[in-house]
């Protein structure tokens, strides 16, 4: 990682906004990620900046663009800065800034920040240690290399005099930077690599942390919109007599809405219902009157919908991957296996219900939100409200869960558009019927799959994606000869040699919206194929394991796959994934002897420089299916918090086997026949299997952990099933078919 | 509207509000206290599980009228310093990710622990029924366990 020297014009804007203590101050061009998050973070240059504030009595506050949503990321970042400055965690505050141009991309998301805080942030904490050094070196008229650090201050060596960061602070930020500063070797790190407990968990056991739906400000009304219940629906009139039965109902007005491909958001057309509390906003909204023109998209179905994807997926579509000749392959073989799979619509449906908190006046706009896509909010906020970047403040609040659906800011523009019409500031809070109903879905799919065996060997694959792309409906910019590659580079890194492929796509653009979600793409084409390839070599009497091994001997060099032009390359290493591989076998009791109705399936990936494998364990007994046992391995390069890779991973499996057992969203007349918990479930405690995780180290750097735990256990799931009782499941969700004990 | 008066967490409160108003929305929305969180609306998911008269209840579902005179407990008053053996063995596991369940998982595991000092991990099980979209149940089957072990060694 290349490290830009600070420049002297960042530090001078930056002392003199700050209004305690001492700002030393970046604001570097870095390698870094940006944009809809699917590619390698190596490769594709953004601005970045972040902030480093030392106060004059030692506090060390570093202003951190990557949001915490339960990935540990607020907590991986304080250890990163601890370990590169030499200082005691206590003394540590890891904030978000309100987003603006000085900060650059402010995204989280595709399992990307763990490897840029460790590339990146640390890279500039290096900078600052040497800074701190230098000031002391000064001050003592010793040369750098006499200087140490260790408990947030500098050591003389030859003296043993110290000096504390804040006492240096000052002097250090009038220094210029140095052009270079190494960060610390790994054999030099202390306290990555070892496990930290997240710092919010006494907050957290004892209710005192504050997440969006808790804030509250001086005079705020609340608010529940009452949506257009059909995407595209148009408000004719409402009526709010019956409203005015509630107490604490104030008033509703109307919210004019946008178009679904809109970007960055969709608006539904809206009325919203205020009040002096939540519970009295969403009563009256209940009693709103409204007439509706429904619009075009009244007869939207998911079952005709799942049709017309069906029909697409019997057509060869665009050509993503190409080897060989498929055809003469297929002719050629011993046996040749027809499949089709589809998946449904998923919600993301996180604990805490969308919310915003917003305040707008002519001059000034502050927003108080649960969000990770803070730069995205920022440019629909000056665009609607015409307000230069200084006059807005949009503080991130702690999130209750995400998964992907707090990457889209539509609940936000709600709350600003409701505090513009009703000239107040407002809380809006989406009840979990709202947040099922008007969500953003994971796109459903069908696929068609071919696979020819000949010597036992699977010898031909032919793939045919049909989904729904997230970028046709809003960013078409960004498809390329009519391809997105978000959809199908998770196809098309298949790390197995087969030497005969052709894989190709259908997308379409729906009248719903849809967004990321954790895994989105990777987990329908990672699903379809693992399970696919099961099903090739259970029919040629094969061992899953040793099937997939011999596809995966040919180790020899990494192979770069490269996304779109200007985005980078994933880099596949099939001697990776075969060690996650060989240790699941060794780790998960494969051949161990099973009791009738009991089964065992597995499944493997790669998704931007993680690899795991997972075995699932189960029985289906009377259509009863229990999950019995889960083993998962992960190399991830580097485990720089081994406790928070494992919460990921169990995290991660529990997200995809909710999704896998029950999930579906589903459309009738334009509408989401869902509505809360109890018709969209997830899983349950007692229908969570015991979950064992290994972590095996490699040189390969970080990688990240956040949505690899997801990836692969849908198909070692529909593959143990096939197992325990002979039932393919290619159509998910299971529980269509089982019952889940 | 209609006067009320409950107890919570140890002090005696008095307010004014529509009687239909759930408990949820007083503590939230009226008394400011947010440890308690909305999830569902439908006493389905556990979130805004809180004690009254000891027991577990689920507050979204729960009208304030039916709190007259009787006596509530939320995650703020569970323990006094924020040390009650499932608030200590929830951090020594690490159990929390985005942490928004956790109230009402802490307050859901404490009715349990009420009535059984020792649980079985089938009781565990069967009672742990609030739901966490992170993931963190097998955490939370430890958890309890672990409390359960803190609290009958400090009877001992």
């Amino acid at each position: 990682m290349k490290v830009q020297p600070l420049s002297r014009r960042h530090f001078l804007r930056l002392t003199s906004i700050a209004s305690t203590g001492l700002f030393l101050g970046f604001g570097l061009g870095c390698a870094e990620q940006a944009g809809p998050l699917k590619h390698k973070p190596t490769v594709r240059s953004a601005q970045l900046s972040a902030f480093l504030n030392i106060d004059t009595d030692g506090l060390i506050t570093l202003i951190y663009k990557k949001t915490e949503m339960g990935q540990g990321v607020r907590t991986l970042a304080a250890v990163v800065v601890a370990e590169e400055l030499d200082a005691p965690l206590a003394q540590i505050r890891v904030v978000n800034p309100s987003p603006s141009s000085t900060y650059g991309g402010m995204e989280t998301g595709g399992s990307y920040t763990a490897a840029y805080t460790f590339n990146a942030v640390r890279g500039h904490l290096a900078t600052v240690r040497q800074m701190l050094c230098q000031a002391a070196a000064q001050q003592w008229g010793v040369a750098l290399n006499a200087c140490a650090t260790e408990q947030g201050r500098v050591v003389n060596r030859h003296t043993g005099e110290t000096l504390g960061y804040g006492a240096l602070a000052e002097a250090a930020a009038k220094l210029t930077p140095p052009t270079s500063a190494p960060t610390k070797q790994k054999q030099q790190l202390r306290l990555l690599g070892k496990s930290h407990p997240n710092q919010h968990n006494r907050d957290m056991v004892t209710g005192q942390a504050k997440y969006g739906i808790d804030h509250a400000i001086d005079g705020m009304l609340h608010a529940s919109l009452v949506r257009a219940p059909v995407v595209g629906g148009r408000l004719l009139s409402f009526d709010d007599t019956e409203c005015r039965t509630v107490p604490g109902f104030v008033r509703a007005v109307a919210i004019e809405g946008t178009q679904v491909s809109d970007f960055p958001e969709y608006i539904r057309s809206s009325v919203a219902v205020l009040a002096t509390n939540s519970w009295s906003a969403m009563q009256a909204a209940q009693k709103l009157q409204v007439e509706w023109q429904l619009g075009q998209n009244q007869e939207f179905a998911s079952v005709g919908y799942m049709q017309e994807l069906r029909d697409l997926a019997q057509l060869p579509g665009l050509v993503f991957r190409e080897e060989g000749t498929l055809e003469s392959a297929m002719a050629a073989a011993d046996q040749v296996l027809n499949a089709e799979y589809s998946g449904p619509f998923l919600a993301h449906a996180p604990m805490e219900p969308m919310n915003c908190t917003a305040s707008l006046s002519a001059e000034r706009c502050e927003i108080w939100v649960p969000c990770h896509a803070q730069n995205r909010l920022l440019e629909a906020v000056k665009s609607i409200t015409g307000l230069a970047e200084d006059a807005i403040q949009i503080h991130t609040t702690l999130i209750g869960g995400s998964f992907g659906r707090r990457l889209q800011v539509d609940y936000a523009i709600e709350a600003l558009l409701i505090s513009s019409a009703a000239a107040a500031p407002v809380k809006l809070v989406w009840s979990r019927e709202q947040d099922m109903r008007f969500a953003c879905y994971r796109s459903p799919y069908v696929q068609k799959l071919s696979g020819a065996v000949k010597d036992g060997r699977i010898v031909a694959w032919e793939q045919r994606i049909a989904c729904s792309s997230v970028w046709k409906l809003r960013e078409p910019q960004m498809l390329e000869n009519g391809l997105d590659f978000t959809v199908f580079m998770p196809a098309k890194i298949m790390a197995y040699a087969i030497p005969n492929i052709r894989m190709s796509q259908h997308i379409t653009a729906l009248p719903v919206p849809l967004a990321w979600w954790r895994a989105s793409y990777p987990t329908i084409n990672y699903t379809v194929q693992e399970c696919f390839l099961d099903e090739l070599i259970r029919a040629s009497g094969r061992d899953p394991f040793e099937a997939r091994l011999e596809l995966l001997a040919d180790d020899q060099q990494p192979i770069e796959v490269p996304w779109k032009e200007g985005w980078g390359s994933d880099v596949i290493e099939r001697g990776r994934m075969a060690r996650v591989l060989r240790e699941l076998k060794a780790k998960s009791g494969w051949q161990d002897a099973k009791s009738p109705g009991q089964g065992r399936g597995i499944a493997a990936i790669v998704y931007s420089g993680t690899y795991v494998a997972q075995m699932v364990e189960l029985s289906v007994r009377d259509n009863e299916l229990k999950l019995e046992r889960v083993v998962c391995v992960v190399d991830c390069g580097f485990a720089l918090n081994p406790d928070n890779v494992r919460a990921q991973m169990e995290g991660g499996i529990i997200f995809g086997l909710s999704a896998a057992l029950f999930g579906e969203i589903s459309f009738a007349a334009g509408q989401v026949q869902q509505s809360n918990f109890h018709d969209y479930r997830i899983l349950t405690l007692a229908q969570t299997p015991a979950i064992e995780v290994h972590i095996i180290e490699s040189d390969a750097g970080v990688s990240g952990v956040g949505e690899p735990g997801t990836h692969p256990i849908m198909a070692a799931t529909c593959n143990a099933i096939f197992d325990a009782c002979g039932l393919r499941i290619r159509d998910l969700p299971i529980a269509t078919k089982l019952s889940v004990v | 509207m209609s006067t009320i008066t409950f107890s919570l967490n140890g002090e005696t409160r008095r307010l004014d509000c529509p009687p239909d108003m759930p408990l949820l929305w007083v503590l939230r929305d009226l008394l400011l206290l947010t440890g308690t969180k909305y999830g569902c609306g439908i006493g389905y998911c556990g979130l805004c599980t809180v004690h009254l008269d000891g027991e577990p209840v689920r507050s979204c579902v729960l009208p304030i009228s039916a709190c007259e005179g009787r006596e509530v407990r939320t995650i703020e008053g569970l323990s006094a310093d924020g040390e009650h053996p499932l608030q200590q063995a929830w951090q020594e596991l690490n159990v929390p990710q985005c942490g928004y369940c956790q109230s009402g998982q802490i307050m859901h595991a404490a009715g349990l622990l009420h009535t059984h000092a020792k649980p079985t991990a089938q009781q565990i099980e069967q009672h742990m029924n609030v739901l966490c979209r992170c993931g963190t149940y097998p955490r939370i089957r430890q958890a309890v366990a672990l409390a359960a072990e803190k609290m009958s060694e400090s009877a001992a």
